[in-house]
């Protein structure tokens, strides 16, 4: 019975590695950065932040932003450092400007709220509608939160933030 | 592009943006789950909605809801131990404690229903810690207080005089409502009545057990009695009857009833639990996760789950799928199965609400949905979710699980 089941859990593996889809975006494409990018992964979630951290910051350093999300939300959260929201707003700015969505969501939250950053709708507003691109996970709650932003938006601000897009996609070769 | 170098350059939005965020952190109060609360010292029914409470905590006001929220009133994080609201004024609240730094409070009053309270005396030999407060029935100008002996106070709590020696270890008291000068305390000795401001002490329980609970409504008193129960009885003869004795070696430490129904009680438990009594206390249940929401409310809250939630926690709950690049990378967690298959039924109602409001502190992918949902929104996709879960992970739901399920 319990080869059985692991016979089947081997077959079940296989047919996921088969179809699997490419890698997220942001992870590390380096493997030495990728393997310090797991160790952080795995220490995070048995709660390790101080591993984490050791593991993390050189590779968010040399511009991974997987890392610099988490970076930004460890600062957040207060785990494995004092909670700092100026230095998560870095972190996840850094990350956002390269594109990274979820990154682009925290940072709109930061600047819609006004946490340690000057409040600041156009900004939300920009880096809400960039996430929004996000079509399999973020896309209705990104399109939710930026309707919600407009009805505090003057037309003139929406336009301004859907200039700003433009802009971000143009300087930075991305498709909306 | 510098968004800091953007919002400088227009000083009218920066200035607009300062309002707007005054205006925020007002309108957004902080929401927990209020099985997260610690000490709750004292509580009461909000009188607009008799669904609600109040509850007076270690860490300041909270008004609760069946669903198992609770949100911050007012900004205070002080310790209230007493709590008592106005008799005839449900918008006038008392309370006194100590703030979190060190200190006592002495004597607080608010009117605008703990969104701000002012000191209205510091009590004798004060700033006082009332751990017991309690204002009569008969005239809501007397009240009671309990620091280092009983205070009262004859005119609204502006002035404050020494009263007799209380009970030995007295833990609750109640004002009579049959005379401003007639008051009962609940001590280790056993439930006990004054006429007289505290002069002179009587049982008014016959039994010589630890009482913890003493409560005068406009019908009737209550008490708990340690191996007794919750007891009832109509002043001025008492005439005890016990309305429940299940309760086997836990008691009730504070309770209210509510305005608008004599028969509704709510109580908190030693454990922390708030219980509610529909039957005028004979049978309790806990005052959260009996809240039934109509099959339609259920469907609208599935299809906010199918906007919002799906795209991470898939169909109806299931999980993500093994292809989704984020369940397939370790690039964190997956987002978990919200159905009957892993344990999003170990959590209370309030812990799952708290989590879609203000996000996960574990998974970065879980965002803070009050940025888009409402409380009340949180609350009905607890519902969705419990709808999709079996009749056994309903009644083995929150932190009783493991004793539950064999």
């Amino acid at each position: 019975m319990i080869l059985k089941r692991s016979m089947l859990a081997a077959l079940l593996a296989l047919g996921v590695a088969a179809t699997a889809q490419a890698h997220s975006p942001d992870v590390p494409r380096d493997p030495n950065q990728l393997a310090h990018y797991r160790a952080g992964v795995a220490a995070y979630y048995k709660q390790d932040y101080a591993t984490a951290l050791k593991e993390w910051r050189p590779i968010a350093e040399k511009g991974s932003s997987a890392a610099q999300l988490y970076l930004g939300f460890l600062h957040a959260n207060g785990q494995g450092v004092a909670r700092d929201d100026g230095a998560a707003a870095d972190w996840y700015r850094r990350a956002a400007e390269q594109d990274n969505m979820l990154a682009q969501i925290r940072l709109a939250i930061m600047y819609r709220r006004g946490r340690s950053v000057q409040q600041d709708l156009v900004a939300a507003h920009l880096w809400t509608s960039l996430a929004a691109r996000d079509e399999k996970h973020l896309k209705n709650v990104a399109t939710a939160l930026r309707q919600a932003l407009e009805t505090d938006m003057t037309p003139a601000q929406v336009a301004e933030a859907e200039r700003l897009k433009r802009d971000w996609l143009k300087k930075h070769r991305k498709k909306d | 592009m510098n968004t800091r170098r953007l919002s400088l350059s227009r000083p009218w939005l920066c200035l607009l943006a300062i309002g707007l965020a005054t205006l925020w952190s007002t309108a957004r109060a902080e929401t927990v789950a209020l099985d997260r609360l610690e000490h709750i010292h004292g509580l009461a029914v909000d009188p607009d909605q008799s669904s609600r409470l109040y509850l007076a905590t270690h860490s300041g006001l909270f008004l609760a809801t069946p669903k198992g929220l609770a949100t911050r009133v007012g900004v205070s994080k002080d310790d209230l131990m007493s709590f008592a609201v106005h008799p005839t004024d449900p918008d006038v609240f008392y309370a006194s404690g100590h703030p979190p730094g060190g200190g006592n409070l002495g004597v607080l009053a608010s009117r605008d229903r703990g969104e701000s309270w002012q000191r209205v005396s510091a009590g004798v030999g004060g700033p006082v810690d009332f751990h017991a407060m309690d204002l009569s029935r008969a005239d809501p100008r007397m009240i009671y207080g309990m620091y280092k002996g009983l205070q009262m106070s004859g005119d609204g709590g502006a002035t404050w005089r020494q009263a007799g020696p209380l009970p030995k270890d007295t833990f609750d008291l109640a004002a009579s409502a049959r005379a401003p000068e007639a008051l009962y305390a609940a001590a280790r000795g056993g439930l006990f009545a004054s006429r007289d401001g505290g002069g002179k002490w009587t049982r008014a329980f016959p039994q010589p057990r630890p009482a913890t609970l003493v409560h005068v409504s406009d019908q009737e008193v209550h008490a708990f009695v340690y191996g007794v129960g919750f007891v009832a009885g109509a002043e001025p003869g008492l005439g005890w009857e016990v309305r429940s004795a299940a309760f086997g070696d836990r008691f009730l430490l504070h309770m209210t009833v509510d305005p608008n129904d004599p028969n509704l009680f709510h109580a908190v438990a030693d454990t922390g639990t708030v219980l509610t009594s529909r039957d005028g206390g004979r049978s309790w249940v806990s005052y959260t996760g009996h809240d039934r929401e109509t099959p339609e409310v259920v469907a609208e809250a599935g299809r906010l789950y199918d906007k919002i939630c799906k795209s991470c926690h898939g169909a109806k709950g299931v999980g993500e799928r093994p292809e989704d690049m984020y369940a397939n990378d370790d690039y964190g967690v997956v987002a978990p199965p919200l159905d009957d298959s892993a344990h999003g039924w170990h959590h209370s109602d309030g812990n799952l609400a708290e989590t879609i409001l203000n996000g996960s502190p574990r998974n970065p992918r879980m965002m803070p949905f009050k940025e888009i949902i409402s409380e009340q929104d949180a609350g009905n996709l607890v519902a969705y979710l419990k709808s999709l879960w079996s009749p056994r992970s309903l009644a083995c739901q929150g932190a009783r699980h493991m004793r539950c399920m064999h």
